[in-house]
């Protein structure tokens, strides 16, 4: 009857052990076919043999260098801590909040020269905040009021 | 001299005295046996509460005062910001979160010392000692890392305001969910680690451990669905869950809950994973911590993360004192943890539960994995490698498949062993109504292999856990002969975790034939058009009408900037959308998005703008997200189970309603 039992316990223990192997072998496929590199621009740049890897790059967006199709940011460069700077593309995906000048973004996508091609594009929230008084040319200057309220600045 | 700032920064460093007091006090009394001392102990941590609760009442009130004096009300906080988003703004920023963390912290402590630790005296002391060495610790850290109360080097005459993606009416809900369900893994953690000091590994702990585990799970869950849900609102990228790094830490200690919630019956029917349980809890809380550290820590890329901070190496010191602690005591109490009885059959309820459970715990630590691989790769190959969001849906995808099946298939199997017999009456029903169902699906056009059997998966949860309400209800009926209705509500007041349970399944199921109908049935459209003309997207005739501008003139918004789109149904105006980008005064060139979300119980029409020139050229993004609805439907139907399970304080009056149906011998007494 132990027998029995210890049989039945070590029939559980065997499946468990097979469903993990099973596990590990779907996660490093998995891992394998997802896998980018991680980097700050100047490490990018100093490695050539990423061109054509799936890198993500860390960075700030250099407000002057934005390209904007429709009011669509396509492409940008972003800059690291020592200014190394680096030129992405970005015209499929969707452009995340808060996405703007000196925004701090990471960009992934497919490794090119001198840049990225992304397809991703996320913005790293700081805990400090930027401080700034309204433009003169504010954004919203070009449109029509739809219905002026009380609060209206104009 | 800030009057508010000094007693706020006074009263977290009392509290932390307290809760030292707390530690000192417990243990002394036990050692000595001086049940003053225990009672000391006991009403330090309430006095931590109340201390805490007074420092977050200050910080609120400098908050809605405007004490721009305060830097953290300074950074998160403005004065054209409305009254409920300064409410808001209490939990945001680092230091904030943290006061909020260790206030509901101590808030939950209390209410278990107050409720729970009379009931354990054999782990009181333990349990409270416990207890004050956690809440010492956050306190250490919001006193002295990440005050709150910290002034501000020039008194500015504004408030840079809260950060633009948090001005929204989600930010009052989700985060405080979230938090305290975070914080609240630690009450189970603290009667896992009381019932190990304390050497009694019996179903003692289990049965008190359970309503705090089950308030956790709830509370944690509903967190997480709030965030998914904000995320789809607000945030405009048309999904609800991304794979975020810090996503997932919210999501880590809900699977090691749920597995406990589950296991815990196993060992308080059949004496079994006495180990594995207390595994559970432990890691749930060990989790929590590793959230905490991980969305401080600047360790991975996440759209969630605070800035790095000195804050961060703290919590990793935290994690890892937990983390030893926990094997440690496991160690120590191995050698008790033997089970009160063996197997009877591998094709059992309780084989199912524990299959279960294993899959839980794959799933964290496949998540865990996704989430540390570029820490680990770092280590082992000099080299931050990550992985995206196709890892953990190749990986946790089938993982959650197995997890929905074996959510089926357990609640039809019965207990210990069953007779073949028995099995096919038992399985007939369900699979028969699965196989139809199925079938419907395919003919309707579902090709999708993973869709199909996550599907099929799903229905059969929902046959399974139907079946068992009307089985029980007519066992009750009768047994009593009561009414049908009467026998149906009377089936939650017998037995609330079993039948509250089965709908949380419910829920479960309804949520993953929304989240296999959104992810694999989704439609993207991306069009770029004209003030006036017309487009075709996801069967639907639009126009673009035009911008306009809109000024709130709250909460730091400088203006809203909507584009107008009619839906046409040939010339009829079926709908008017409003989707649009928000500009605010202190972010001028940082827009988030406006989405709008036109929904029914077939599919989300869900529209948000990238973008536009000056001729009004506008980029739109149109997604059709088939059942989406659903998603939330299933979600309250799984909070729903969980609030008719949640009876915390009262152990189960078990009615074996399934007797009729079983053979003789083969259910426990």
């Amino acid at each position: 009857m132990s027998q029995l039992m210890a049989s039945r316990r070590a029939r559980l223990v065997l499946l468990l052990v097979v469903a993990t192997a099973a596990i590990t072998v779907l996660a490093a496929q998995a891992a394998g076919s997802s896998l980018s590199y991680y980097l700050e621009p100047h490490e990018y740049l100093a490695d050539p043999s990423l061109q054509d890897t799936r890198v993500r790059v860390a960075g700030r967006v250099d407000g002057d260098s934005v390209v904007e199709v429709a009011g669509r940011p396509v492409a940008f460069e972003i800059f690291g801590d020592n200014d190394d700077r680096l030129s992405v593309t970005f015209e499929e995906g969707v452009v995340p909040n808060l996405f703007g000048p000196f925004a701090l973004v990471v960009v992934e996508g497919r490794g090119v020269e001198g840049g990225v091609d992304a397809d991703s594009l996320i913005i790293k929230h700081e805990d400090e905040f930027f401080s700034d008084t309204p433009p003169d040319d504010s954004i919203s200057s070009h449109f029509v009021e739809e219905t002026p309220t009380a609060e209206s600045d104009d | 001299m800030n009057f508010v700032a000094t007693l706020g920064a006074s009263a977290l460093v009392v509290s932390l005295a307290c809760a030292l007091v707390a530690i000192a006090a417990s243990v002394y009394g036990h050692r000595a046996g001086r049940r003053d001392a225990l009672a000391m102990g006991r009403r330090a941590i309430y006095a931590v509460a109340a201390l805490n609760t007074l420092a977050i009442s200050l910080l609120a009130y400098a908050l809605l005062t405007d004490d721009f004096s305060i830097a953290h009300v300074a950074s998160v906080s403005s004065s054209n910001m409305q009254t409920h988003m300064k409410w808001a703004s209490l939990w945001s920023g680092q230091p904030g979160s943290l006061l909020f963390w260790t206030w509901m912290m101590s808030v939950w402590m209390a209410a278990f010392v107050r409720i729970t630790v009379p009931k354990i005296p054999w782990g009181a002391p333990h349990a409270v000692a416990t207890a004050g060495a956690i809440i010492a610790s956050f306190l250490f850290a919001s006193a002295f890392f990440a005050s709150p109360f910290r002034m501000s080097p020039v008194t500015p005459a504004d408030g840079q305001g809260l950060n633009p993606l948090l001005v929204d009416p989600g930010m009052l809900i989700h985060p405080p969910f979230l938090l305290t369900g975070l914080v609240s893994t630690a009450i189970p953690f603290i009667v896992g680690a009381a019932a190990l000091m304390a050497g009694k590994i019996d179903n003692a702990w289990i049965r008190h451990a359970r309503g705090w585990a089950l308030g956790s799970f709830l509370v944690l869950s509903i967190g997480n669905v709030l965030g998914g849900w904000w995320a789809y609102t607000v945030l405009g990228w048309g999904g609800y869950w991304g794979w975020d790094p810090v996503e997932n830490s919210a999501i880590l200690p809900l699977l090691p809950l749920v597995g406990f919630l589950h296991a815990l019956v196993v060992q308080e029917r059949r004496g079994m994973l006495k180990a594995w349980n207390l595994v559970l809890v432990l890691a749930a809380f060990a989790l929590a911590v590793f959230g905490t550290f991980n969305v401080r820590s600047g360790l991975v890329a996440s759209v969630h993360s605070f800035a790095q901070s000195e804050v961060g190496p703290y919590f990793l010191v935290l994690v890892g004192m937990v983390l030893v602690a926990s094997v440690v005591l496991m160690v120590w109490r191995l050698p008790r943890m033997h089970s009160d009885y063996e197997f009877e059959s591998l094709v059992s309820r309780e084989t199912s539960l524990i299959l279960n459970t294993y899959v839980m715990v794959a799933i964290a630590l496949v998540v865990l994995g996704g989430t540390l691989f570029p820490v680990f790769s770092e280590l082992f190959r000099d080299v931050r490698i990550t992985v995206g969001p196709p890892f953990y849906n190749d990986v946790a995808g089938p993982l959650l498949l197995i997890m929905v099946l074996l959510m089926g298939i357990g609640t039809i199997l019965p207990w210990r062993k069953a007779a073949p017999g028995l099995l096919q009456r038992r399985f007939a029903a369900p699979v028969l109504a699965t196989l139809v169902a199925t079938a419907a699906l395919f003919v309707l056009g579902v090709r999708d292999v993973f869709a199909i059997a996550t599907l099929a998966a799903a229905i059969l949860v929902i046959v399974a856990s139907l079946r068992e309400y009307a089985v029980g209800t007519k066992a009750l009926r009768t047994a009593r002969g009561a009414s049908w209705p009467a026998a149906f509500g009377g089936i939650f007041n017998r037995d609330p975790s079993r039948y509250g349970g089965y709908l949380v399944h419910i829920g479960v199921a309804v949520m993953a034939i929304s989240v296999v109908a959104t992810n694999v049935y989704q439609e993207q459209h991306r069009v770029v058009v004209s003030p006036g003309e017309t487009f075709e997207a996801g069967g639907y005739t639009m126009r673009f009408e035009d911008l306009v501008v809109r000024r709130p003139g709250v909460d730091g918004i400088e203006s809203d900037i909507v584009a107008q789109v009619t839906i046409l149904d040939g010339d009829r105006v079926v709908d008017v959308m409003e989707p649009g980008r928000r500009f605010f005064t202190n972010f001028p060139d940082q827009p988030t998005a406006i989405v709008d979300v036109e929904g029914n119980l077939q599919r989300d029409l869900y529209m948000f703008v990238q973008g536009w020139d000056e001729d009004r050229l506008t980029e739109l993004q149109v997604f059709v997200n088939p059942l989406q609805q659903w998603l939330w439907i299933g979600s309250g139907i799984f909070v729903a189970g969980g609030l008719l399970a949640f009876a915390p304080f009262r152990a189960p009056r078990r009615v074996e309603v399934t007797a009729t149906e079983t053979p003789p011998g083969t259910q426990p007494a």
